[in-house]
């Protein structure tokens, strides 16, 4: 079981971290003892989402290939890109292919099945391939726990899994008088006052409806109002109840009424760009956006945007605190097909280090290790209603963005996509659930079937 | 060694050959195939790229069409025609028939007309010629891809500039690929600006090999412009226009690039067209024998669409 983080644990589990923090940033890649050099004149690919993190790890590529003399070819693409290449570099037995960035919770029962993650595992045990200042324990106990697929960890992760949270306009919320929404009631009375009271200038909201890339934000909204995408005992298909049925009507409604022309083609591109431009008062979206907001040069939105942890509904209660439903870890892997392991592995623990975690928590990401969150520098430069909100959002388990039961991930989410995309549109959503529904349940039991 | 070459210059090769030593023999028999055998043996390397580059592609997806070859499950069993049948009978599949072929009816339809009406004006002399000419290429110049991506921007409802265009000459703003009854419409206005000046070159190198003789007698005998152009030009057009007609159909029946990038396809599955299709299938789904099975059902369509045209091409004598 997950365990949550609290501001003890964070305290205590971060006892070692706090050493850490003292080394400065150079200090934890540069230990003394390790040999760097094992592998120098190597040419290692990365093919990776073009996005903050990746582009702190960009800044470090230089610093990388003077400690240990591997030149690292970086790609860095949009995410629908991104997605594609790994998969058909795979497809395609590419052995050029090195280290690439990895979502568990979407492709990671696949890839696993296909055989093309490295279990890292034993390279993290062999002291004369990793780094002594790497400290494995120095991770959130929840977010080793998520990286962990039976006793195998295929992925390092780069952030702490975390709910999304809402971003609203402070300067709007209190023109108008609102409180911080704390239910998805009150998302949605917000909404219709801003909307109304600027003419309909300002949109209510803002959300992803672009099909199957809604389907992560729109899960925890699921859950809250008391669906569910499986049955937790049987694994079964369980979305088609009347709960779940509230749940993607209210999502396309306050889209419709208070939300921006054409959503269904929203993916979080299109969110933070609408956001940032002053155009909506709420995103529900991930957690990551804080620096796009806050970055002046791009956004109008700068030093006026709050945060909220993920609203409730009815159903919140029943499912928030549960243990997590399956691996959930976001970060670099290292392909089987490649022949570079050791290498790779060096750049990917490079890369995961708390150099890393601290810059990424600086600018407005979630962590995963433990020093990050308590780093003086940290808790000094961000906004205090910002930390609190990651801190609950990191301790409340993330439900997936499909019936967790579904191997084929993509194929599940499409077919759930077509239910958001029905919504939004104003069609018939109850008709769109039931097809979508039996899709998943036929897919379901097809994929029993191989597997037996 | 003793050779035969030197005892008479005079004397043919293979005759000096004969009765020689085993590899002089050999020689011979080398030399006579090679001239047996010239008919097979230049085109041999042509030959053998398009077995390696288009036969064998096209016999490994025919085989895979046949496999359960499911990525995610590792399986690889014999399933005969069970994935064709499983196409058939999808409605999805169907839908992105309908939308392939509708796609394909706008686009072609609408690239030559535009692309006859920019070469009938580039066709005349008229001062900046020469930058129109230039303007009219540029699209087709373009990535794809690049140029996707501006439509995209330029599309969206809230920030393109397209909707903020309508709105100063009065119109109502639009959702454009956002609507699923618009969305083809709005990808196949990309496709024409993109290949439209494909039509026009060709059919402007057609424009300026017509004879000038049968539009002057026109002219004597007091036909309109437009008498001339429908009752002179097009016909005499007519071998460029299937020229035109065979390589558009073809593209815009393969289109991918444009449709994914602007759309991947959506909203739900409303710009999904067979190609779209089969690449879900096979690289989002990792259903690779079912994927193949699609691509060799587009195959044969992009086949009878190109066979039905060359038969046209025949008959108008191009």
């Amino acid at each position: 079981m997950a365990e949550p983080l609290s501001r003890r644990g964070l305290l205590a589990g971060g006892a070692a971290g706090l050493a850490v923090v003292g080394l400065g940033e150079a200090g934890p890649a540069r230990a003394e003892g390790f040999d760097w050099k094992k592998h120098a004149g190597t040419t290692l690919r990365v093919v990776t989402l073009k996005f903050p993190l990746s582009e702190i790890s960009q800044a470090r590529l230089a610093d990388f290939g003077q400690l240990t003399g591997i030149k690292v070819q970086w790609e860095m693409l949009p995410e629908d890109m991104w997605r594609q290449k790994v998969k058909v570099q795979h497809l395609g037995g590419a052995t050029d292919l090195d280290v690439f960035l990895s979502y568990y919770g979407q492709e990671g029962q696949q890839f696993l099945a296909s055989g093309w993650y490295t279990d890292m595992a034993p390279m993290m045990r062999d002291p004369a391939l990793t780094n002594p200042d790497f400290a494995w324990d120095d991770f959130i106990p929840a977010v080793r726990q998520g990286a962990t697929v039976d006793a195998k960890v295929p992925i390092i992760p780069d952030r702490a899994a975390a709910l999304p949270i809402l971003y609203y306009r402070r300067d709007l919320f209190e023109q108008f008088k609102l409180e911080r929404p704390k239910t998805w009631q009150d998302v949605r009375n917000a909404a219709k006052t801003i909307y109304e009271g600027t003419n309909k200038q300002v949109f209510g909201i803002v959300l992803r409806g672009k099909g199957a890339a809604a389907t992560s934000m729109f899960a925890p909204v699921l859950y809250d109002f008391g669906g569910q995408w499986i049955d937790r005992a049987s694994g079964d298909i369980a979305f088609n109840t009347p709960e779940a049925l509230a749940a993607f009507e209210w999502w396309g409604a306050v889209l419709r009424d208070y939300g921006p022309p054409g959503s269904v083609n929203n993916h979080w591109a299109e969110v933070t760009s609408i956001y940032s431009q002053g155009r909506a008062a709420m995103l529900f979206d991930d957690i990551t956006f804080i620096t796009v907001f806050g970055d002046k040069s791009k956004s109008t939105v700068a030093g006026k945007v709050g945060y909220a942890p993920a609203p409730t509904g009815p159903g919140s209660a029943a499912w928030r605190s549960l243990p997590p439903y399956q691996p959930n870890a976001n970060g670099l892997a290292i392909s089987a097909l490649g022949k570079q392991q050791e290498a790779s592995w060096l750049l990917v623990q490079y890369l995961s280090d708390k150099v890393a975690s601290k810059r990424y928590m600086l600018q407005g990401g979630l962590a995963p290790r433990h020093s990050a969150w308590i780093d003086p520098d940290v808790i000094k430069a961000l906004d205090p209603e910002f930390l609190e909100t990651g801190r609950i959002s990191t301790q409340i388990n993330y439900p997936g963005t499909s019936p967790l039961s579904i191997t084929n991930v993509s194929k599940a989410r499409d077919f759930i996509g077509e239910v958001i995309v029905t919504s939004i549109q104003g069609g018939n959503v109850k008709a769109a659930l039931g097809t979508a529904f039996t899709e998943c349940v036929d897919l379901l039991k097809e994929e029993r079937t191989k597997k037996l | 060694m003793t050779s035969g070459l030197s005892a008479d210059s005079g004397t043919p090769f293979r005759v000096r050959c004969a009765g020689g030593s085993r590899h002089q023999r050999f020689g011979e028999w080398l030399i006579g195939a090679v001239d047996r055998n010239l008919a097979i043996l230049f085109p041999l390397p042509a030959l053998c790229l398009v077995g390696v580059l288009m036969v064998y592609p096209l016999v490994y997806t025919l085989v895979l069409s046949t496999r359960s070859y499911d990525l995610g499950f590792r399986s690889y069993n014999f399933v005969g025609l069970a994935h064709y049948a499983t196409a058939l009978t999808s409605p999805r599949f169907w839908d992105a028939c309908v939308r392939t072929f509708s796609f394909t009816a706008l686009s072609v339809a609408g690239s030559v007309v535009l692309g006859m009406v920019m070469a009938l004006i580039i066709n005349r002399e008229f001062r900046g010629v020469r930058w129109a000419r230039t303007a009219f290429l540029l699209p087709m110049v373009a990535t794809p891809v690049a140029t996707s991506l501006v439509w995209m921007m330029m599309f969206n409802p809230t920030l393109g500039v397209l909707n903020y265009l309508l709105q100063l000459v009065g119109l109502p703003p639009s959702v454009w690929v956002a609507d699923p009854l618009l969305v083809i419409p709005s990808l196949v206005l990309v496709d024409i600006w993109h290949f439209a000046p494909f039509a026009m070159l060709i059919l402007l190198a057609g424009l300026r090999s017509l004879p000038s003789e049968p539009f002057e007698s026109a002219m004597m005998d007091g036909a309109s412009r437009w008498q001339s152009f429908w009752h002179i030009t097009v016909p005499l057009l007519q071998p460029m226009l299937v020229v035109v007609l065979i390589f558009r159909t073809i593209d815009s029946l393969k289109v991918f690039d444009i449709i994914w990038v602007i759309t991947a396809g959506g909203p739900g599955f409303s710009s999904e067209t067979l190609y779209v299709y089969a690449y879900h299938q096979a690289f989002d789904y990792l259903d690779i024998g079912y994927g193949s099975a699609v691509i060799v059902v587009f195959t044969a369509i992009v086949a009878a669409a190109s066979v039905l045209w060359m038969r046209a091409r025949e008959r108008v004598g191009a």
